[in-house]
């Protein structure tokens, strides 16, 4: 036996992010366990993975259901758009009974579980499957009184698959969500490929994650990863910061639609970067936002606009102040324009309702307007995640990227947006309000432009009905980005200007 | 003419648990239903299809036909006292006849 060759080569599942995660698939003619508690997904991640291996790869397999009637699972997938009658028609599917019956089993002596493998080893051999799914092992244990027997009997179906050259997903229950791995220990059996699959609810949020636990002799990403089951895609993992680690950098610049920024930020914006704008409630982002959208238009490149704080009509009437026709881009084709509420689903969903988007409309720029509107939806934790997942996913997709955030005092300060997300971003514009003599004004300034050098001043920047105007920088305030700013001596200009003049 | 009690006997291939199960139905069906009673032997190494078809997962397995309703016994059948249990003869019946 080539223990140590079958042990590297991986069978890719087709499963989104999967693959990924386990660093290319499941170890090939092996078993693995799948553990969760209940609904935590294990019959789907089961069907799919026999489904995508069908659709994808051409490949067959046998579904041991030992829970659910075969009928109602056909049925439960049915929505997820997956027609398993049509792969048993074709024979690329067989489904087993394997669930307790409606009639009476009793017991009187030793037995074995020779009719289970006997059904499976035929069931393999008829349809020439390479893939097997027994769902659920601990089913077995409520079926048979005799435990020991169950246990020595599932060692010797997974010794059976291994020598058949399957590979195999058995599920099993647990009880905790951070607790035993499984109900009845069965991880002593399967120990090469230990998953396990959870639905937390947190915050009143339910959240899905997957961990590969132990993956015998074989590297893969540890720690859990939220996952969102869906029609049609199924399963999808979301890979977050695995992803990062393979981003192309890019150096073409594009334009902010506004010549005074795009010299601050060193010549404009990298086209592959993300970038975040800061302020106050009515300090300017969305107008910001706003000409970011429109210079996209204007050079012909798609934008994908997603809205959390306006609607639909309010953004089109904005826009239309300030002479721009944000209807007629809609209609070319160039601007799309998706208004949610952020309590509308959860963090995981909404990461994979704008992957989606982006992976159909393939804008060349992004907006996120704001982007600290999503902190209400969940756990700080996963907010980081979000926008971890997004980031890396809007890089991969080389699409320039413009979040808002909404500072939570007028005067600007920190917020959890910030906190969490600055050092992911490429670049950082503050907008700030600044009071001077009794009179409001707006500041701009530019904190942060990876690769590349910015100006370092804080400018005034005005609106009117043609929309943003950069102005000259301010010399005499001091303390604008922390928040508090308070006018300075002359003398004192002096000595700062005297400074900053390199 | 079909027997009152019909059953359907399923074992693996030529196993020691097969014939002992084998050997103790008859021993019981001999004295309980002499001469009303039907068996059918069936290996499932031989006729996976049989056990699929009756949803099969121990072996050995006892399927009571008839009397209805249909029932299965999983096991060698050597606990005698639960197996008069479960088929519904009076208990030490056989002392009686002996």
């Amino acid at each position: 036996m080539n223990e140590n060759t079958d042990a590297l080569l991986k069978l890719p599942t087709g499963i989104e992010g999967f693959d990924h995660l386990t660093m290319g698939g499941l170890p090939k003619g092996r078993t693995c366990l799948i553990s969760g508690s209940s609904g935590s997904g294990k019959t789907i991640l089961g069907m799919e993975f026999l489904y995508r291996g069908m659709i994808r790869y051409g490949r067959k397999g046998v579904f041991v259901s030992m829970e659910e009637r075969t009928s109602d699972i056909m049925r439960n997938v049915r929505r997820m758009g997956w027609d398993l009658q049509a792969l048993v028609k074709s024979g690329h599917l067989r489904l087993l009974d394997a669930g307790p019956e409606p009639i009476p089993i009793e017991e009187s002596g030793a037995y074995d579980l020779s009719g289970l493998l006997v059904r499976i080893e035929h069931a393999v051999e008829q349809t020439g499957a390479e893939l097997l799914v027994l769902d659920s092992i601990g089913s077995l244990f409520d079926q048979f009184t005799n435990a020991a027997v169950v246990r020595r009997e599932i060692f010797r179906i997974i010794d059976a698959l291994r020598n058949m050259g399957i590979t195999a997903m058995l599920t099993a229950e647990r009880l905790d969500e951070y607790g035993r791995i499984s109900r009845h220990g069965v991880e002593e059996f399967v120990s090469d490929t230990v998953i396990i699959l959870r639905n937390v609810l947190k915050e009143e949020k339910c959240r899905r994650t997957v961990q590969v636990l132990k993956m015998r002799g074989d590297t893969h990403y540890k720690g859990e990863y939220p996952f969102t089951i869906n029609a049609p895609i199924g399963i999808s993992i979301l890979p977050l910061s695995a992803r990062e680690l393979k981003q192309s950098s890019s150096t073409a610049r594009i334009s902010f639609g506004n010549q005074v920024l795009d010299q601050m930020a060193g010549g404009g914006l990298f086209r592959d970067s993300i970038f975040l704008v800061s302020g106050p409630t009515g300090g300017g982002k969305t107008l910001l936002a706003t000409t970011f959208a429109a210079e996209g238009c204007r050079r012909g490149e798609k934008v994908l606009l997603l809205a959390y704080e306006e609607s639909h009509a309010q953004l089109l009437r904005n826009a239309q102040s300030w002479g721009l026709d944000f209807q007629k881009w809609e209609e070319d084709g160039l601007l799309r324009v998706i208004c949610q509420y952020p309590e509308s689903m959860g963090l995981e969903d909404h990461l994979l309702l704008i992957q989606r988007e982006i992976e159909s409309f393939r804008p060349r720029r992004l907006i996120m307007d704001s982007v600290s509107a999503m902190e209400r939806v969940g756990h700080v934790r996963f907010f980081r995640e979000f926008v971890i997942g997004l980031t890396s996913f809007a890089k991969q997709e080389e699409v320039c990227s413009l979040f808002t955030s909404t500072t939570p005092k007028l005067s600007g300060g920190d917020s959890i947006t910030e906190a969490h997300i600055s050092t992911i971003t490429d670049a950082i514009l503050l907008l700030r309000y600044v009071e001077i003599n009794g009179i409001l004004r707006r500041g701009v300034a530019v904190i942060k432009m990876r690769g590349s050098q910015h100006d370092k001043q804080i400018r005034e920047f005005t609106i009117d009905d043609q929309g943003l105007h950069i102005g000259k920088p301010f010399t005499n305030v001091q303390n604008i980005i922390l928040g508090i700013p308070s006018a300075t001596l002359p003398s004192e200009v002096e000595q700062l200007g005297a400074m900053f003049e390199e | 003419m079909s027997a009152a009690h019909r059953f359907l006997l399923f074992i693996t291939g030529r196993s020691s648990i097969g014939d002992r199960a084998l050997a103790n139905f008859r021993t019981l069906a001999n004295t309980a239903y002499p001469d009303n009673h039907e068996l059918e032997v069936i290996d499932i190494m031989r006729h996976p299809g049989r056990a699929e078809e009756y949803r099969i997962l121990a072996a050995p397995t006892l399927v009571r036909l008839s009397p209805g309703p249909m029932l299965k016994i999983v096991g060698d059948l050597s606990a005698v006292e639960r197996l008069r249990q479960i088929l519904g003869m009076p208990e030490g019946d056989d002392h009686d006849h002996a």
